[in-house]
């Protein structure tokens, strides 16, 4: 087996969700299956590789979904894709969520931007076994009302039984009648007490920082932060050394890592 | 474990017979220095091939056949292949090996993904180590767990006795290749008497790395690099550095890589280069943010791989003290000085 090589995927759709964001709905040849918290290496062909944790449900099983922001010199290329067109992937990396041990708890899922699309992948999983969990909270804070991701799903989300749902906007217009404020905003009043609880946070760093301050002084324990760190990563199996944040290793022992572990790093972050 | 020896003389010869098992490489005066040059059945004068057996470590970190700087290692969408021949190394160190062993090993071939190319070098390729008679100022492996010789790892030895070269098999693949040697007649028992003047000559190399390197290295250096956060220290330590990157380039337990993609007919050719992390961009991430884009972070990155990272995840230093970086270096720092410093 060599490792760096990847498999075709052709694009079945794309789906423009803001300006700057679009979800890639694409058809691995043989089928590529993940678990929930696990990423992926995406190439265009010939121009390059990088890592995206998928959108879609991991209990899909044909197609995977990534929902993607142009930041850069490869999602810029894949802005360029059209259904039809061959992309590659190789993968799943990485550690994925240990579901089994969130059971008869709170979830609390708090996303930031794009951040949200990793961690859609986990809400979905989630709703799989939806009973298994006291409850579900997804807790969603973007810039504005137009850098939303999937506005188009939240309608049918909010119907969903033993779920629970807020989001915010930094800055909000005419339309918008949820919260205004940075996303942390969400977590005043929480509706259960955090030792019942775990957070999963996912965002831009800054986010994640104050993220992580407040869950902590809402009294949610170390190990029941998970974070999901973005770090360089070119390998995403534990060989090239780019992903390194003091001894773990992201993509190996990652992606997500809970605070417990990198609380004495000097500023984890950055 | 089975010896044998065989007369000086006959190095040019031994290394002629290894040769049959795959394209050889030995050490060869180069300067003050030796490097690791291809056998090619020329003439050689054995005097020099035995001059240069007996220095330190060659120019070249032992990985660079096992990890070379560029490789292909992919292609898409067709299937690539690899076609990895036998080579046999001759003149890895002490401190070499077990940078292949304690490190690159760990990296590579452990894990749910091995790295398939290197593994199959490690299987094909025969490596011979030799002892270090005669250390230098820049080794220090004898503080950091390590002897100028060695009793393992590779797939023989060659020490030194009197007139003799003391060949030691260590692995299977080590039998292979004295096989062979019989079947010419060079090769004869070991005498108690050769064996003594190689302890001799290893109790000298000994005393001479104990008279260059007194002080032995802090014991904690991982929580001191961890508690090391002050950008101010590491400007200072590493004051001379004017960035070249050799130290890291050179060095035997740097395993980083980038992959990166050239197009190729309809599809790609992805291809392994190594890195180094002193690059300022070895840590940007997407849209330009980077948790290493100052220099002194960079600096402190790369003591915190191998004296705090790499201990934690596998229990060993990952420098054994081989001192290429300090040699490299056009600041003329000395690491040593700066892990005393922590
Ligand atoms: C586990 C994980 C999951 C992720 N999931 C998602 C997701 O679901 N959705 C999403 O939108 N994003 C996600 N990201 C972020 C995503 O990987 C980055 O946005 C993406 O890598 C940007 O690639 P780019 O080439 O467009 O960006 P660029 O900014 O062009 O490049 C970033 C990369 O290219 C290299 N590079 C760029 N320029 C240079 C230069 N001048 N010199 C040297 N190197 C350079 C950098 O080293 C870096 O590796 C995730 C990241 C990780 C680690
Ligand atoms: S850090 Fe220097 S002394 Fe240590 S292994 Fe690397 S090159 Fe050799
Ligand atoms: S560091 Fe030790 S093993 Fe390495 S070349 Fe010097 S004396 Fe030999
Ligand atoms: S991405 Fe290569 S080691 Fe983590």
């Amino acid at each position: 087996m060599n490792p760096y090589e990847p498999r075709p995927a052709s694009v079945k759709e794309v789906i423009v969700e803001t300006p700057t964001i679009r979800t890639f709905v694409l058809e691995p040849k043989p089928p590529l299956s993940f678990r929930a918290g696990q990423f992926v290496e995406l190439s265009v062909p010939g121009v390059g590789e990088a890592p995206f944790t998928p959108s879609s449900s991991p209990y899909e099983q044909k197609t995977i979904e990534f929902t993607i922001m142009k930041v850069g010199r490869v999602t810029s290329k894949l802005f360029a894709v059209r259904p039809g067109d061959t992309l590659a992937v190789r993968g799943p990396y990485g550690v994925p969520y240990a579901l089994g041990s969130y059971e008869d708890r709170h979830i609390l899922i708090l996303g930031g931007g794009v951040g949200l699309a990793p961690l859609r992948s986990l809400f979905l999983a989630l709703l799989h076994n939806v009973n298994a969990y006291k409850h579900i909270h997804l807790y969603y804070g973007a810039r504005m009302p137009k850098e939303i991701v999937y506005d188009r799903l939240f309608k049918q989300w909010r119907t969903l039984k033993n779920v629970e749902i807020r989001r915010s906007v930094d800055v909000g217009d005419k339309t918008w009648k949820e919260q205004v404020g940075v996303v942390t905003v969400l977590l005043d009043k929480l509706p259960f007490k955090p030792k019942e609880g775990l957070a999963v946070v996912c965002g831009p760093p800054l986010m994640m920082k104050f993220s992580t301050q407040r869950l902590l002084e809402l009294g949610f324990a170390d190990e029941d932060i998970y974070l999901s760190m973005e770090k360089n990563m070119s390998c995403g199996f534990g060989k090239c050394g780019h992903c390194r944040l003091g001894e773990l290793f992201c993509c190996k022992d990652g992606p997500v890592i809970t605070w417990d572990k990198i609380k004495h790093l000097e500023d984890p972050f950055v | 474990m089975r010896s044998f020896s065989f007369p000086h003389a006959a190095l040019a010869t031994f290394y002629k017979n290894l040769s049959e098992f795959g394209v050889t490489y030995y050490p060869r005066l180069s300067g003050q220095q030796t490097s690791y040059e291809l056998w090619q059945d020329e003439e050689l004068d054995n005097d020099d091939l035995l001059k240069a057996l007996k220095m330190v470590r060659p120019v070249e970190p032992l990985k660079e056949f096992f990890l070379t700087s560029r490789e292909q290692v992919a292609s898409f969408p067709q299937l690539f292949t690899k076609d990895i021949k036998p080579r046999v190394i001759v003149g890895a160190k002490g401190c070499d090996i077990h940078t292949l062993i304690d490190v690159q090993d760990n990296i590579y071939l452990k894990g749910d993904n091995e790295d398939p190319f290197y593994k199959e070098r490690r299987e094909k390729y025969y490596i011979i180590t030799v002892d270090c008679p005669e250390p230098v100022d820049t080794c220090f492996c004898n503080i950091l767990d390590g002897t100028p010789y060695t009793a393992w790892g590779g797939d023989l030895n060659i020490s030194f006795g009197e007139k003799s070269l003391i060949i030691d098999i260590l692995s299977e693949k080590g039998e292979k290749l004295s096989s062979k040697l019989s079947d010419i007649g060079i090769i004869k028992e070991v005498t108690d008497d050769e064996l003594k003047y190689r302890d001799k000559i290893r109790a000298n190399a000994e005393r001479k790395l104990a008279k260059i390197n007194r002080d032995m290295l802090p014991t904690d250096l991982p929580e001191r690099i961890e508690s090391k956060v002050d950008p101010d220290f590491w400007r200072k330590a590493l004051a001379n550095c004017v960035d070249c990157q050799a130290c890291e380039r050179i060095c035997p337990t740097c395993y980083c890589f980038l992959l990166y993609d050239i197009p190729a007919g309809k599809g790609f050719e992805r291809t392994k280069v190594l890195d180094f992390c002193y690059h300022a961009a070895y840590g940007r991430v997407g849209g330009g943010a980077n948790p290493l884009a100052n220099f002194p972070h960079r600096l402190r990155n790369r003591f915190e791989c191998k004296f705090m990272a790499f201990p934690r995840n596998f229990k060993v230093i990952a420098c054994t003290g081989c001192g290429r970086c300090i040699s490299a270096c056009s600041g003329k720092i000395d690491i040593r000085e700066v892990l005393r410093a922590l």
